[in-house]
């Protein structure tokens, strides 16, 4: 049995057969929940960063943006995925021979490697080196930039 | 002239009508939107949580508001020049598009919300911004910003589903 195939039989199942045929409210309200969750997950984020860049609060040390700001990354974070899951869900098949979808769960792997690895590390020391700290903070937003501009692209190709 | 009559001319101009028609400016467009909402309402949304006290409360109110204006002003620059051209791009269809509208109110709302507090609060934050309790206005002023540029998104999001 091939992936396509355990993806057909998801797609094909009663419960997602029910979901797209839902409200066509159920998946709008989805959509927009995944925008809102990702968007306060950017923007603690984005916040950290600067912070690492040395680009604002420099006189709050890092380690404490970090914390202060980890329940809006880690929710929107847990809101983006859960409804991206379902989007996901709604047509696996659909999505799997979209071309960008490949990329942005590829790099979305990689987002999540190096945030819950480096980021976690630079951001829970208080010593930081800064060309660490820019490094981490330039890839981070990249990577993450990256998973919305192949999400946005989902719709386009 | 109408309103629509207006819109109707930018919607047959030339260049209304290679940018809706372009195979990258307009995706690119509306991901630059999106980068740019990230940076605006994203820092905004921050600044709100901790004027209505519900997250950040161990960071400096004052510095929040003074560092992050310019992050703040140029992500909204982004935003709002990628969100013109799309409306240029677009401008007859989205003139009939309900939840357009409804976001431009919001939008309006929440811009009118922020100079008042910037005029009035912002822009002298170091002297109250510190104090325990803050100030009701300040307090008000971030869950009206909260409120409205939520529904700003929603109905932003939600204007492909009635084209």
């Amino acid at each position: 049995m091939t992936f396509v195939q355990i993806l057909g039989w998801v797609q094909d199942s009663y419960l997602i057969t029910q979901l797209r045929g839902a409200h066509h409210l159920v998946i709008e309200i989805t959509e927009v929940l995944h925008v809102i969750g990702l968007v306060s997950f950017l923007a603690a984020l984005v916040l950290v960063n600067l912070r690492l860049l040395g680009f604002g609060l420099r006189s709050v040390p890092h380690p404490q943006i970090a914390a202060a700001v980890a329940p809006l990354l880690w929710g929107g974070l847990a809101l983006t995925v859960l409804t991206g899951t379902t989007l996901f869900l709604s047509g696996p098949v659909r999505y799997f021979y979209n071309s960008a979808f490949i990329p942005k769960m590829a790099v979305l792997g990689l987002a999540l490697l190096v945030q819950l690895t480096l980021y976690r590390k630079v951001t829970r020391s208080e010593q930081v080196a800064p060309w660490l700290a820019q490094g981490s903070a330039v890839l981070s937003l990249s990577l993450w930039l990256g998973v919305g501009l192949f999400g946005r692209a989902i719709g386009y190709v | 002239m109408t309103l629509f009559d207006i819109v109707h001319l930018i919607q047959e101009s030339e260049s209304s009508t290679a940018l809706r028609e372009s195979q990258y400016a307009f995706p690119l467009l509306e991901a630059f939107h999106l980068l740019g909402l990230a940076v605006s309402f994203g820092l905004i949304l921050l600044t709100d949580l901790r004027l209505t006290g519900l997250l950040l409360k161990r960071i400096p109110l004052a510095e929040l508001l003074n560092q992050l204006r310019y992050y703040i002003f140029g992500g909204f620059a982004l935003t709002f020049l990628t969100g013109g051209l799309l409306f240029w791009a677009e401008a007859e269809t989205l003139y009939a598009n309900l939840p357009f509208w409804l976001k431009v109110g919001c939008m309006l709302l929440a811009c009118l919300n922020a100079l008042y507090f910037e005029l009035k609060w912002g822009h002298r934050a170091s002297q109250w911004a510190n104090e325990a309790v803050l100030p009701l206005a300040a307090t008000r002023a971030g869950w009206i910003s909260l409120s409205f540029w939520t529904l700003a998104t929603v109905f932003g999001r939600s204007i492909p589903y009635y084209l």
